[in-house]
């Protein structure tokens, strides 16, 4: 498993090199503020959808070019989905197409129709698998643990793909739970600190 | 024991790498917080996460929508009129309603624009409406109403709106996903650097015993930070094509934007 990961490190660094220089820490940038007109025109800088794919699947040096692309149009996402699953997780390549084909388009899922009345992270992808069919997100799901679940461990084999016996324990579970619970009134989530 | 073999033949560097993650953690905690070179320079169009979910006072009719942005705002400093919204850029739900046909194109937009900064701002919303064009450039379509920053505000077709600071509700080790996958953390390539090896190869927090994971426990580096928060509730039926009542499966997804794309 180590040499996956190290693998994977080592090819995504090397990827990395040549990066352009970031600012760093950088003062927070507060542009102008005209009034936008009609024809106002804005070129999309930044993109996101389900948690952590891009950044777990994704070398950095690519999220620049997801950020920049529609979600049913990316150019480098899905097939990384594959590398790093096959590579750095050392999954089967079975395990890696069963993740592409239900983390690409990356579009988070809702089911309107759902008499739910929670959401689910990948509800929808899993037909109320993981707790409810509405799907979306709710503001306390673990979303980490389900990625890291379907990504290092067996979760998938619920969903009837074949256990690859590659599971890598160590990187099932962060352990970190909610502990930001929401309030009863909208906005729901809770007050700044 | 491979994992520990393999880490012994890094061990000389083990010290100087692990005080660079140390640096690198303080830096940057975020997940798709902090994700480019570009959203770091403009902390205000950085997304660090998307909700959706059923409005807890009305789950049967209503959804909310939610983007945070603008990560890592120290606890107690989220009044600081540098914690505003970026006048510059515009937020935008994009919703595709199509999925079940597997057209995964957006049909429904909703978008923001802030006005000002600081406590004083305000914010229009624009649409759910079709958008003017579909793709990475975008124009604003028609607009449903102004309200204020950090205050709920009622627009009419009974959608509630917020735009203000609120807890970072995202919860993960994230200083030990760096140091097990150090190219993520983006203070790493920071002047063109190579990321430095990984320097752990399990999260923390497991029981003794288990398969020799770490047992020193977890923590969430997002506990004490606050972010600024785009929410929306409104009624399930403005996002089903036409009004349909049978409703659907949509995709959603949220974007930033600015005039220059920079």
């Amino acid at each position: 498993m180590i040499k996956h990961i190290a693998l994977g490190v080592a090819l995504g660094a090397l990827i990395a090199v040549g990066v352009s220089a970031c600012s760093g820490n950088a003062s927070p940038f507060i542009g102008p503020s005209p009034a936008p007109s009609a024809a106002a025109k804005y070129i999309q800088i930044e993109l996101l959808s389900r948690p952590a794919v891009k950044e777990a699947f994704e070398n950095f040096a690519d999220h620049d070019t997801t950020n920049r692309t529609e979600p049913y149009n990316d150019p480098t996402l899905q097939s990384e989905i594959g590398t790093f699953t096959t590579t750095v997780a050392g999954r089967s390549a079975t395990w890696a197409s069963a993740l592409q084909s239900t983390l690409y388009p990356n579009e988070m899922l809702v089911n309107l129709t759902s008499n739910a009345t929670t959401a689910a992270y990948l509800g929808v992808e899993t037909n109320g698998l993981t707790g409810s069919t509405f799907g979306g997100r709710a503001l306390t799901d673990d979303t980490i643990k389900l990625s890291l679940g379907a990504i290092f461990g067996n979760t998938l084999t619920a969903l009837g793909v074949p256990d690859d016996g590659k599971e890598s324990p160590c990187l099932i579970d962060d352990h970190v739970t909610a502990t930001n619970q929401t309030t009863s009134t909208f906005p729901y989530a809770q007050p700044p600190i | 024991m491979r994992i520990l073999r393999a880490f012994a033949t890094v061990a000389t560097t083990a010290l100087v790498v692990a005080t660079i993650a140390l640096y690198g953690v303080h830096a940057a905690r975020g997940s798709d917080h902090q994700d480019s070179p570009t959203v770091v320079a403009r902390p205000g169009a950085d997304i660090t996460d998307v909700f959706a979910y059923p409005a807890p006072d009305n789950p049967a009719n209503n959804v909310v929508l939610a983007m945070d942005v603008y990560p890592l705002i120290p606890a107690g400093q989220s009044s600081s009129p540098q914690y505003s919204f970026d006048p510059a850029v515009l937020y935008q739900f994009k919703i595709a309603t199509g999925v079940a046909t597997k057209n995964y194109t957006e049909n429904l937009v909703i978008q923001f624009v802030a006005s000002g900064a600081g406590s004083t701002q305000t914010l229009t919303m624009y649409g759910p409406a079709a958008p003017n064009e579909t793709g990475t450039t975008n124009t604003l379509v028609k607009s449903a109403g102004t309200f204020p920053f950090n205050s709920p505000a009622t627009l009419s077709g009974n959608i509630q709106v917020f735009a203000g600071p609120r807890r970072d509700p995202f919860f993960f080790d994230l200083a030990q996903f760096f140091k097990i996958i150090p190219d993520r953390n983006y203070t790493n390539h920071q002047n063109g650097a190579t990321p430095p090896p990984a320097t752990a190869t399990s999260f923390n927090g497991f029981p003794a015993n288990a398969n020799g994971c770490n047992t020193t426990p977890s923590s969430n580096l997002l506990a004490n930070f606050d972010v600024l928060q785009i929410a929306v509730e409104l009624p399930k039926s403005m996002l089903e094509p036409n009004g349909a009542s049978t409703g659907q499966v949509i995709g959603v997804w949220a974007t930033t934007g600015t005039a220059t794309g920079s």
